[in-house]
């Protein structure tokens, strides 16, 4: 092999890294990006803190809604709770004389609250918004088995929801 | 005297054919590959995006040129195994959270839209980049609605998507 051949060779093999290069040219760089929506849950009325009804001249009152709406899925239990168990209590100290009455909650009608009710609700669908008309009903005053004496008669209801 | 004269026209004429027969000639060069490769990059962590919407800043390439003829970038979403299709989605939700993505250079947009439905893929791409031999940087934009303005809204969830950018020399 002669100093020519010897060049030649060379030059060959330092060709094959450029072509090489040049397949290679394509390249790809990659990032994620993320969205974040937290389970949203909120409890909304618009009744207000207190509602007046008509004990002598009805035997029903609407006392408003309850709005009920989250994102997410799961299972909802709702707890309604009487402070007086069910019952109008007077507010005069030393006057012990109770009104019954029934709640009505969404669909579900004469709720006896001698003791906590409880219902749950499933939804397989997120972004669900429930609304849960209220009620009470009762027997007017005149009709009353047990008659109360004049007084302001009063309970305490609370509605607990719970998602999980 | 004249001896001497005629000697070296001899040795002249001997030598000059030998010195042409012992001549060479050789080729010199240097190849300077192409190059088009991207440093930098974006980031290797997922960016959470604001719940407020707005335009999201992702991160930076640069790509380095010596290139004399033109190549081409693209932008494709390739989250899910691809199945993504330009938008956000979170496992077991079948919403899906668009975006739209911007692509600039010194402040000049290259490359800007969605890069699909989340049925069908639509990938940004620009084949007639020139930029000899250069050093470009590129930022990436993200654009979204807020969650808020979602009608029904979106359900609880992490959205994700995977945004790739790739350059390629033109044949």
């Amino acid at each position: 092999m002669n100093k020519h051949m010897k060049k030649v060779l060379i030059l060959f093999v330092l060709l094959i890294p450029a072509f090489s290069a040049y397949a290679q040219l394509s390249q790809s760089v990659s990032t994620e990006i993320q969205g974040i929506v937290p389970v949203v849950f909120s409890l909304g009325t618009d009744m207000t803190n207190v509602e007046t009804v008509d004990l002598v001249n009805s035997n029903s009152a609407y006392l408003g809604k309850v709005v009920v709406y989250t994102n997410t899925k799961g299972i909802w239990t709702i707890v309604i709770n009487s402070k007086n168990a069910g019952k109008l209590a007077g507010r005069t100290p030393g006057n012990n004389d109770l009104y019954p009455y029934f709640m009505g909650f969404g669909t579900v009608d004469r709720i006896d609250l001698s003791s906590d009710f409880e219902m749950t609700y499933s939804t397989l669908v997120a972004k669900t918004t429930v609304e849960y008309p209220v009620s009470i009903n009762y027997t007017r005053l005149e009709d009353l088995q047990e008659p109360v004496v004049s007084d302001t008669y009063s309970d305490i209801v609370t509605i607990t929801v719970t998602i999980s | 005297m004249k001896k001497f004269v005629l000697f070296a026209i001899a040795a002249l004429l001997v030598s000059a054919p030998v010195f042409a027969a012992d001549s060479s000639s050789t080729v010199i060069k240097a190849v300077i590959a192409q190059d088009l490769t991207i440093t930098g990059g974006l980031p290797t962590v997922p960016t959470t995006l604001p719940l407020s919407g707005g335009t999201t800043t992702i991160g930076t390439l640069t790509v380095n040129s010596n290139l004399a003829t033109t190549w081409t970038i693209t932008i494709s979403s390739t989250g899910g195994a691809g199945a993504n299709k330009g938008v956000m989605k979170a496992s077991g939700v079948t919403e899906v959270y668009p975006y739209t993505v911007t692509l600039k250079t010194a402040g000049a947009t290259v490359l800007s839209g969605q890069l699909g439905d989340g049925t069908t893929a639509t990938p940004l791409s620009k084949t007639d980049v020139l930029t000899g031999v250069a050093t470009v940087t590129y930022t990436l934009e993200v654009t979204t609605a807020a969650v808020a303005t979602f009608s029904p809204a979106l359900p609880a969830g992490t959205y994700e998507d995977t945004i790739t950018i790739t350059i390629a020399p033109n044949a």
